[in-house]
């Protein structure tokens, strides 16, 4: 289950009783399907890249990650399970841990095994985490989770929705800026039950 | 003209450049991935200044011996030396030192829009591209076209090019803003 540590350590609040956390969850985990348009960079390295992800129903997403105009494009495309890279018209492997074939290909690791829960602010829910809340807004403001520390530095409004902006992750001494530029094709809004 | 000669009438009579770009990015099946729009300042042989004001702020700058690319949103500098033949980027193209024909093999692609259209195959391995092209009017660039290994393609078009106006020198200078980290060296986006 998901320990919760208060934001201001005072006042204890867990997870059933913030309401806006609960309410964030009931909007935001029925969201399959989108397409956000942003940029992962890590400044260390001087890497910096272009991210388009295409998250699809029944888990499956497709990640285009590529230098400026279009250099060393590469595409991901899979699900939680296995995951084929594309790095030219004809280069294709198959991967388990698209993490680690993006290390080894890009020189930095990347945030990939949830972000298609972490770019929405929600803890994966099918492993532990530590999610630290903002009870009042009902905002993560950390989730810890398959070895990533992500800091929500900055949340926008996109399509009505409160979505992050700028997310810190940390993994070992990795360093990975995410910035969410634009959300597009996200599923209409359904009202959570009061 | 023919490609040598618009190629030939770029090299001789265009020093400087400004004006302003529009860049659409297509996958692979057409559908866009992005768009961005900004400012092109060019001085041959070397310098340019190429800043995107849309859809985020993001500049490059070249003095002749470094390439900056600054990124406000990312509080991030890179600085690397600017290769003599990097072709990675339309301003390195048009700013470079040496002439295309050294360093990339060019094909006719015969007239499109009224507009002469070459094909530039780098020379060098290293080049993040198979071929670029580039389409001239008079010797003066109007749009070039970069396809990515995933067969997707990055379209940008100059708009209101002057060619030869005076360019003041500060535009081919920066300075990293204080609090930003600079990255020495590292080679464009690896």
């Amino acid at each position: 289950c998901a320990l919760l540590r208060p934001k201001t350590e005072g006042t204890p609040a867990d997870v059933a009783q913030s309401a806006a956390w609960q309410q964030r969850i009931a909007l935001l985990s029925p969201i399959d399907r989108f397409v956000l348009q942003g940029r992962v960079a890590s400044g260390a390295l001087g890497f910096k890249a272009d991210l388009r992800w295409k998250q699809h129903p029944a888990g499956r997403f497709e990640m285009r990650v590529a230098g400026p105009f279009g250099a060393r494009a590469a595409e991901l495309a899979g699900d939680t399970q296995e995951v084929r890279v594309r790095t030219g018209d004809d280069a294709t492997t198959v991967t388990t841990d698209p993490e680690a074939w993006l290390e080894k290909a890009l020189g930095v690791r990347l945030p990939v095994s949830g972000l298609r829960w972490w770019a929405l602010g929600l803890p994966a829910p099918e492993s532990h985490s530590d999610v630290l809340i903002d009870p009042a807004s009902g905002r993560a403001l950390r989730i810890v989770q398959n070895g990533w520390e992500l800091d929500y530095v900055e949340y926008r409004v996109a399509d009505s929705l409160d979505l992050p902006r700028r997310i810190e992750a940390r993994n070992g001494d990795t360093r990975v800026l995410v910035l969410a530029d634009q959300w597009s094709q996200l599923p209409p809004l359904m009202n959570p039950a009061p | 003209g023919s490609a040598d000669e618009e190629l030939r009438q770029f090299v001789e009579n265009v020093r400087t450049l400004n004006g302003r770009f529009v860049q659409t990015q297509t996958d692979e099946h057409g559908e866009l991935v992005s768009s961005g729009a900004g400012m092109v300042a060019i001085s041959r042989p070397g310098r340019f200044r190429w800043s995107y004001d849309q859809p985020y702020e993001q500049l490059m700058v070249c003095d002749g011996q470094k390439i900056w690319a600054y990124d406000p949103d990312l509080k991030q500098v890179t600085v690397r030396p600017a290769g003599e033949t990097l072709a990675g980027t339309p301003a390195e193209l048009l700013a470079q030192k040496a002439k295309l024909a050294e360093n990339f093999r060019t094909k006719d692609l015969g007239e499109k829009d009224g507009l002469r259209v070459v094909s530039l195959e780098p020379k060098s391995e290293q080049s993040d591209f198979k071929s670029i092209e580039l389409w001239l009017k008079a010797g003066v660039p109007q749009k070039l076209r970069f396809s990515d290994p995933l067969g997707g393609n990055t379209v940008v078009e100059l708009r209101d090019v002057k060619v030869n106006g005076p360019i003041p020198d500060a535009q081919f200078t920066f300075t990293p803003p204080k609090g930003v980290e600079v990255v020495e060296g590292a080679a464009s986006a690896r």
